[in-house]
């Protein structure tokens, strides 16, 4: 089981602050969020994701391989400070 | 009749000299306004004739330039800020700082493009400026009143902007508030204080006319469209206001935690935008002209005001390890009916607690201690024990107690809550800054280094060309009335829609040399003759309807290179060295993060690439060659 944990436009959209996923790799997780809000994977794709605080675009991306007890951040870019 | 034949513009610039009690015309020719267009630019222009050595910022010789901007009262969206500037207290060098609200659009509509303040009033005074000028009134009974009390209690109708208890007493960070809006750095102030004004009420009744109403018109129609349908103007400042970026921050190594001793804090959803959406939010408001409408609306004490933003949630929240939402709530609001500057203020008590920590200075502060910090933000008011010295800011804390490598601040002036070592280019722009550690006037590069988009945030190939591009385009911005946030939209929302995906990954690889080719085009003069899309920079088209001045985007950039190169000559002559382009040595020397070999600010470097790519010398001078080409006069 992964935590899944929503900000910024992700948060907006879906509403939720975090859910519990069954997920092996993060392409998984975008599959499942599709699933349980009932949008296109596509959509998932505007958002960037860290898996215990790495960002994937260091791991293998979508393919980096989740575990028991990872915690998935879903970040939306933004500005304004 | 008006003085000059640009739309927009009243022509009309007044001094007003508070030690004669007099009023004169200030001259100011089209010639140059098309050269310095308004806002910071304008005024910088004008304290660049007047100041030509260093001056005690607190005597009568200081002067406050209050300008306005093309754009205000022209209907163009996030188009009513003006600017205030001045020599700083808290730097000693050139200070601009901006603010919302309805004030600036008063002014202008009393038939004033600036206000010069000179001089010290013999007794507590504050102004009235109306179509029929200027009066000199007894601020006696206002003295010693809170910002919002200040303002309920002038009898005068019109827009107000006044100060509180920090700027009569001096305080080095002190702000000036207008409504619940503040131009917050700098301690502007404070030099309100030192010449006994209390503040200013503007009332007016006619706008200049635009050179092509029509054209404007569409262009601004066009222009709010696009701002409401950004993800970032349109969705996540509205919902989330600023404060949305924390959790980014955190992500990214970027959330100055515990001193800036980390770019993480362990409690950052306490004290995030969602969770200030969720469980503190009563609504969201915005300035006029404003459709973003990012300003937060909280509870404090029963009362709805006005919300903090992401630099004060980080300096008051992480940075020293308190994750107590509803308390910077609390301490935002005493600090804006005090007249301080957040920034400053937070970075200040954050060096202090560490200077406790290590024995340096026993204050009673400490990282995660809460109970103390409101009675600390009053002393600073107030300058009461602590907070006497506490109002001076950490660099004179860091002569008097030590600590300099880790007092955050630059130029004397505090940071802003993006730590650096996580964002190198905007580290750069920090040391370089004209008005000290500000995150904007340094070119804000952690936007194209993590939070909008993915530039390598260690490599400084090309980092100081994007500084300077970015540096430019914001002055421009600025100065032509506009807020900031409009400039959001430079970065279209097809990058944004796919931040991992291909398209996005090599436009984040390329986008390090577009400042060099910016750069390069630059030489050639007509290259740059166009406008961006108006999905990208609508700025351009929008000075261009409302003033027929012939603005384009090459010309655009010109006028913010003119800007950032005159604020460094006023600092030049003020006694800026090169070595004053500095950061602490934690930002330099330590590394952010122990794997991370590149986590740390090689700013040697950078300097000296962004020295020569802005073609200043050796010494950090704008050279005379510079100069010609900027059409500035030595």
């Amino acid at each position: 089981m992964v935590t899944v944990k929503l900000f910024g436009a992700a948060r907006i959209n879906f509403k939720d602050k975090q859910v519990e996923l069954e997920a092996s790799t993060v392409k998984e997780v975008l599959e499942k969020l599709a699933a349980k809000y009932g949008a296109p994977v596509k959509d998932f794709k505007q958002f960037v994701y860290f898996v215990n605080d790495v960002n994937i675009d260091k791991l293998k991306m979508y393919k980096t391989p989740l575990s028991d007890g990872d915690v998935v951040m879903v970040i939306s870019l933004g500005s304004g400070g | 009749m008006s003085k000059t034949k640009l739309g927009a513009y009243t022509g009309k610039i007044i001094k007003i000299d508070l030690t004669n009690k007099t009023v004169d015309e200030y001259p100011f020719s089209d010639e140059e306004r098309e050269l310095y267009i308004g806002g910071k630019i304008m005024a910088a222009k004008i304290i660049y004739d007047n100041i030509k050595s260093k001056i005690d910022p607190f005597s009568p010789e200081n002067m406050i330039v209050i300008t306005t901007g093309p754009l205000n009262t022209m209907g163009s969206p996030c188009s009513s800020r003006f600017n205030v500037s001045t020599i700083s207290p808290l730097t000693g060098f050139y200070t601009s700082s901006n603010c919302g609200g309805n004030f600036g659009m008063a002014i202008k509509r009393a038939g004033y493009d600036a206000v010069i303040i000179v001089g010290k009033a013999e007794q507590k005074t504050y102004l009235k400026i109306t179509d029929d000028g200027v009066e000199f009134k007894d601020a006696t009974e206002l003295w010693g009143l809170t910002t919002t009390e200040a303002q309920q209690k002038i009898p005068d109708k019109g827009d107000k902007f006044v100060i509180g208890p920090a700027g009569e007493n001096l305080v080095r960070y002190a702000c000036v508030v207008s409504g619940e809006r503040a131009a917050g750095r700098g301690g502007v102030g404070a030099v309100f204080g030192s010449k006994n004004v209390k503040g200013l009420v503007a009332e007016g009744h006619k706008a200049p006319e635009p050179y092509d109403k029509e054209g404007l018109r569409k262009v601004n129609e066009k222009w709010t469209r696009v701002l409401k349908k950004h993800p970032t103007t349109g969705v996540q400042l509205p919902e989330l206001g600023t404060a949305a970026l924390v959790a980014s921050m955190h992500a990214r190594n970027l959330l100055a935690t515990n001193n800036y001793r980390s770019g993480k804090y362990e409690h950052f959803e306490d004290i995030s935008g969602e969770t200030l959406r969720d469980d503190y939010l009563v609504r969201n408001t915005g300035c006029t002209t404003c459709p973003i409408r990012c300003q937060r609306v909280v509870k404090v004490e029963g009362k709805e005001v006005k919300g903090p933003e992401v630099e004060t949630i980080g300096l008051f929240g992480s940075n020293i390890l308190n994750n107590d939402m509803q308390s910077i709530l609390d301490w935002n609001y005493y600090m804006d009916e005090l007249g301080m500057d957040t920034i400053s203020c937070g970075n200040t008590i954050s060096f202090a607690m560490e200077l406790n920590e290590k024995g340096m200075w026993d204050n009673g502060l400490s990282f995660g201690k809460i109970d103390n910090i409101k009675e600390t933000i009053e002393d600073i008011a107030y300058r009461r024990g602590i907070g006497d010295e506490l109002a001076e800011g950490s660099k004179r804390l860091a002569l008097k107690y030590g600590g300099m490598e880790f007092a955050m601040q630059a130029k004397g002036m505090e940071l802003a809550a993006y730590e650096p070592r996580g964002a190198v280019g905007h580290g750069l722009g920090y040391a370089i800054s004209n008005r000290g550690g500000c995150h904007l006037n340094g070119g804000y590069l952690v936007v194209l280094e993590g939070l909008m988009m993915s530039v390598d945030p260690y490599t400084t190939f090309g980092k100081a060309a994007l500084c300077i591009m970015f540096q430019d385009l914001m002055e421009a911005c600025s100065a032509g009335g506009n807020c900031l946030f409009t400039t959001y939209a430079f970065l279209p929302s097809f990058l944004l829609a796919k931040p991992q995906g291909a398209v996005t990954t090599v436009v984040n690889k390329v986008f390090t040399k577009v400042g060099l080719v910016l750069k390069f085009l630059f030489r050639i003069p007509t290259a740059l003759a166009f406008h961006l899309p108006g999905y990208m920079l609508p700025h351009t088209m929008a000075i261009r309807k409302a003033t027929g001045i012939h603005m384009n985007f090459g010309r655009f950039l010109r006028l913010g290179e003119r800007g950032y190169n005159l604020e460094r000559l006023i600092d030049v002559n003020l006694g800026l060295k090169p070595e004053d382009d500095d950061l602490p040595g934690r930002l330099k020397d330590e590394l952010q993060i122990p794997t991370e070999p590149k986590s740390k600010v090689p700013l040697e470097k950078l300097i000296k690439k962004y020295y020569r790519t802005r073609f200043w010398d050796k010494e950090g001078r704008p050279t005379k060659a510079l100069l010609k080409r900027l059409k500035i006069k030595e």
